[in-house]
């Protein structure tokens, strides 16, 4: 079921009324249950991946607790009689057991993954390294949301098993947060604690939740269909043909890409942060005005924020606290120095996050290689700190000026572009040869706006304006977000212009976004 | 008041002003004869008046033209076609058009590409939606004959062509302020008359394109594709209900192919697999059944070159020369002769006729 479909808008308002409508502490049951249908409409034989890994995870916390309770109960019932030493070996023991309930659990679960995921790639990799002529033609279920919700739940098991919170005894709900439908296919990807609590909570039904949250979601459908569904075709026209165009059509096309992207995931977070909040739950925010940000490492800090925070939770800060690293880190500040003693545990830390992060984002050595760029610019930026703060002392630049944030945030964005558009080419090679193209096409000067834009049919000129129209409100909206949600400014509007609005917005949408230019378009519409 | 209670009116509050605003744009499409598909004006001033239809999809709509229909099968005719009809779309307004008119003849179009035509079709539908009387009958043809995917799609389309007449009316409201509102309403109405049914050419293309198959295309296209067809018992109980409509009311029911470009049939392999299907509906209903394309004097009356504005659609010129002729079979059929001999007996026997099989066997 697609999330820009008619079927889909009539499921989420049956869903709406329907968990209103149920006594408050079975609303949570509606959202299973709604959660399922999504699913086995969705993706009928990819519900049996989801199963396995709601049992195995429920299975495991459950075996896990049970070993931790067990032992404090032992402990309390024989207070008087157990040696410390006995506490050390019941304890080690434990930690055993658990580990390795932890870690079968962990194999599993990542293993479907990484199996299901990257066994092309890898089958692909090693034919091309040893001509071992392995077939790859083979084709596996690959079930929806299968990267969001592993890790949503493995960060759920990692949890348990460090002993941050108790288990959850009842099986139907570690099931609802694994499945929880407005996030598992494309994230937010929640912590147990602050989701279960917004999830098995009772909710009062507000005009206020409804309202803001129905204007929220018609803002993502807005993003999605108007910005994103538009401009894919001809992002796609410049990626698949960037040797026919000049520079400046491949580098304007790049762009389009990064607005296209934004508007595409953040649509889409919108949609379901907003709809959420109808039924009066909070999502975790996975966006905070990305493109306004001045460098790398605080780019990926406001996009995609659940994302980054799992791989720093889970991945960098145990590698960086671990003992081997500290040991390091120790003994490199002996020999070279307080920088190096810090930053080089911190680098190979960084550097196991950010070729997981790109390998998380795509099944190709393009995707590992953009990784791989985005971690080298936030490893180098951190070593080249000192430099960067004295060349700016001897420069007096001074970073409260509107003029040095601007020329940060323009940098920034540049950046990032040139980086995001490396693995959505093809090849690595293919995103080498836009880049390559973009800088050795670049003098050549379109002589009109349809040589600069060829992409676009510019006789549809009342659909790109509406998008390039909207493409701007999201540009100006962002700049209001910064001091305060805009949401409180436009629902201090009189009810009838707001009711306007969005009745113009939800106009768009059809107009724009359902249209049949969207999907193709009418073969008879001149008749 | 209970959160159920609340969390229902809100929403149907909702979706009734999104209805409201909707109806309000979209009504002046439906009532207005802006677009070549909002024929039910026209059709309900000639209530009664017609003997002679053709129903079928945009082969029939670009294929006939209906003037010569009139002058030459001395009828009133009309053609109730319309582009990628579905086959229920053309039962729904053919049981209209003949339970209301004294109607003799109906001509039922089948293209190859209509046979196993999918039931639930956007475009042919979003088409049909003007057609219809009221919006009780869309909704309901909608609710029975769409998916849900589909509404948005069609809620689009009628959008999109509402606002373009919505904004020609509330221009030629403006210029009209004063005016009473019976005499302001037909100002809006003729105002916004932009295509004239009675002329019965609103399916017409213009030019034609030259779409004469080069040399290489001609030895590579040969049979490159194969016509085959997916399950049709949908479309298939469809013309039943159709033949049954006319045979309820005494219309003879003639089947009809319009001709297409001779590189498509050039192109496809196992064209009698769908003559075998027109065949088999000829038997079954005891109907005539005309396959154009096996007109022996195809390839001088209806060329490559000069008849077609694309693959499957004649141009004007190209639906005078057609329609010309098939009044005059028409004519001697209903003189009592036999038309069989100026026919090819099958696809296999027409290709083997086609000048592009004189090159192909010339440079083999």
């Amino acid at each position: 079921m697609s999330i820009t479909s008619f079927t889909f808008i009539l499921f989420i308002f049956a869903t709406l009324i329907l968990y209103y409508v149920v006594p408050k502490k079975f609303q949570w049951v509606v959202l299973l249950v709604a959660s399922t249908v999504f699913y086995l409409l969705s993706s009928l034989k990819g519900a049996v991946f989801v199963l396995i890994t709601a049992a195995t995870v429920y299975g495991a916390t459950q075996w896990i607790q049970s070993v931790t309770d067990k032992q404090k109960q032992y402990f309390k019932e024989n207070k008087t009689t157990l040696t410390k030493e006995d506490k050390s070996a019941i304890k080690e023991k434990n930690k055993k057991i658990k580990k390795a309930i932890f870690l079968s659990a962990l194999i599993l679960n990542f293993g479907i993954m990484c199996v299901v995921k990257y066994s092309h790639f890898a089958v692909d990799t090693v034919n091309s390294l040893f001509s071992a002529g392995i077939n790859n033609e083979f084709s596996l279920i690959v079930p929806l949301g299968l990267s969001f919700y592993t890790f949503q739940s493995m960060g759920y098991l990692i949890n348990i098993y460090w002993g941050n919170y108790k288990a959850e005894k009842n099986f139907l709900k570690v099931l609802l947060f694994v499945s929880f439908f407005p996030q598992m296919t494309q994230g937010p990807i929640s912590e147990f604690d602050q989701l279960s609590n917004e999830l098995f909570s009772e909710h009062k039904f507000t005009y206020k939740n409804y309202s803001w949250g129905f204007q929220r979601m018609l803002w993502g459908f807005v993003k999605k269909m108007v910005i994103a569904d538009v401009m894919a075709p001809w992002v796609k026209d410049v990626f698949e043909n960037y040797n026919s165009y000049t520079g400046i059509t491949v580098l304007v096309g790049a762009f389009m890409y990064s607005v296209q992207i934004y508007a595409d995931f953040s649509g889409y977070m919108d949609i379901m942060c907003g709809y959420c909040e109808m039924l009066g739950i909070t999502l975790t925010e996975n966006f905070e005005r990305p493109y306004f940000s001045k460098s790398i490492a605080e780019y990926w800090r406001r996009w995609h924020i659940t994302l980054g925070a799992w791989f720093k939770n889970y991945i960098y800060y145990p590698i960086g606290i671990s003992k081997w690293n500290r040991n390091l880190g120790k003994k490199l500040t002996e020999k070279c120095g307080k920088s190096v003693g810090k930053n080089l545990p911190a680098t190979l830390a960084l550097i196991v996050v950010w070729l997981t992060t790109g390998l998380w984002h795509g099944a190709t050595w393009a995707y590992v290689a953009w990784g791989g760029v985005n971690g080298l610019f936030i490893i180098v930026s951190m070593w080249l700190e000192p430099v960067y703060a004295k060349t700016k002392s001897a420069l007096h630049i001074k970073e409260d000026k509107w003029l040095w944030r601007a020329f940060q945030t323009i940098r920034t964005f540049v950046l990032v572009t040139f980086i995001k558009v490396l693995p959505e080419v093809g090849t690595l090679s293919q995103g080498f040869g836009l880049w390559k193209r973009i800088f050795t096409a670049l003098t050549q000067i379109p002589n009109s706006v349809s040589q600069l834009i060829p992409f676009i049919q510019i006789d549809k000129w009342i659909d790109i304006f509406i998008t390039v129209g909207i493409i701007g409100l999201m540009f100006i909206l962002s700049l209001i977000q910064r001091k305060n949600q805009v949401r409180i400014y436009f629902n201090k509007i009189p009810i009838v212009i707001r009711i306007f609005v969005l009745l113009i917005l939800t106009f768009f949408v059809v107009y724009v976004g359902f249209s049949a230019e969207a999907t193709g378009g009418f073969m008879y519409a001149g008749f | 008041m209970r959160d159920s209670k609340k969390a229902i009116l809100v929403s149907v509050i909702t979706v009734l002003i999104v209805a409201i605003a909707s109806v309000v744009l979209i009504e002046p499409y439906y009532i207005t004869e802006t677009f070549a598909t909002c024929d039910r004006p026209y059709r309900d001033s000639v209530e009664g008046e017609l003997d002679y239809l053709i129903i079928g999809s945009s082969h029939a709509l670009t294929g006939f033209y209906m003037p010569i229909i009139d002058e030459e099968l001395s009828c009133n005719s009309l053609n109730l076609s319309g582009g990628v009809m579905p086959w229920r779309a053309r039962e729904e307004i053919l049981k209209k058009e003949v339970n209301r008119n004294p109607v003799k003849t109906v001509v039922i179009e089948i293209a190859y590409n209509a046979v196993d035509r999918d039931i639930y079709d956007a475009e042919g539908n979003a088409y049909l939606l003007p057609r219809l009387d009221s919006a009780k009958s869309r909704i309901t043809y909608l609710l029975k004959n769409e998916t849900l995917d589909n509404y948005g799609t069609i809620y689009s389309h009628s959008l999109r062509n509402g606002l373009h007449v919505a904004v020609h009316m509330a221009y030629l409201t403006y210029k009209n302020i004063g005016t009473s509102p019976k005499k302001l309403y037909n100002i809006l109405i003729d105002g916004c008359k932009d295509v004239d049914f009675s002329k019965k050419t609103n399916g017409i293309r213009g030019k034609g394109e030259d779409l004469t198959l080069s040399y290489d295309e001609i030895k590579e296209s040969y049979n490159s594709n194969k016509i085959s067809f997916k399950d049709a018992t949908d479309n298939f109980e469809q013309i039943d209900k159709m033949v049954n409509i006319c045979r309820e009311n005494n219309a003879e029911v003639i089947f009809v192919v319009t001709p297409i470009a001779d590189r498509v049939i050039w192109k496809y392999d196992n064209w009698d697999a769908f003559y075998d299907v027109t065949k088999d509906l000829g038997e079954k209903y005891s109907s005539k059944v005309y396959d154009f394309n096996l007109l022996k004097d195809r390839y001088a009356l209806f060329s490559d070159s000069k008849s077609f504005s694309d693959d499957h659609h004649m141009c004007e010129e190209g639906a005078k020369a057609f329609t010309e002729e098939y009044c005059k079979i028409m004519n001697k059929i209903n003189a009592g002769e036999d038309v069989s001999n100026l026919f090819y007996s099958s696809y296999e026997e027409m290709k083997a006729d086609s000048p592009y099989m004189k090159y192909y066997n010339k440079n083999r």
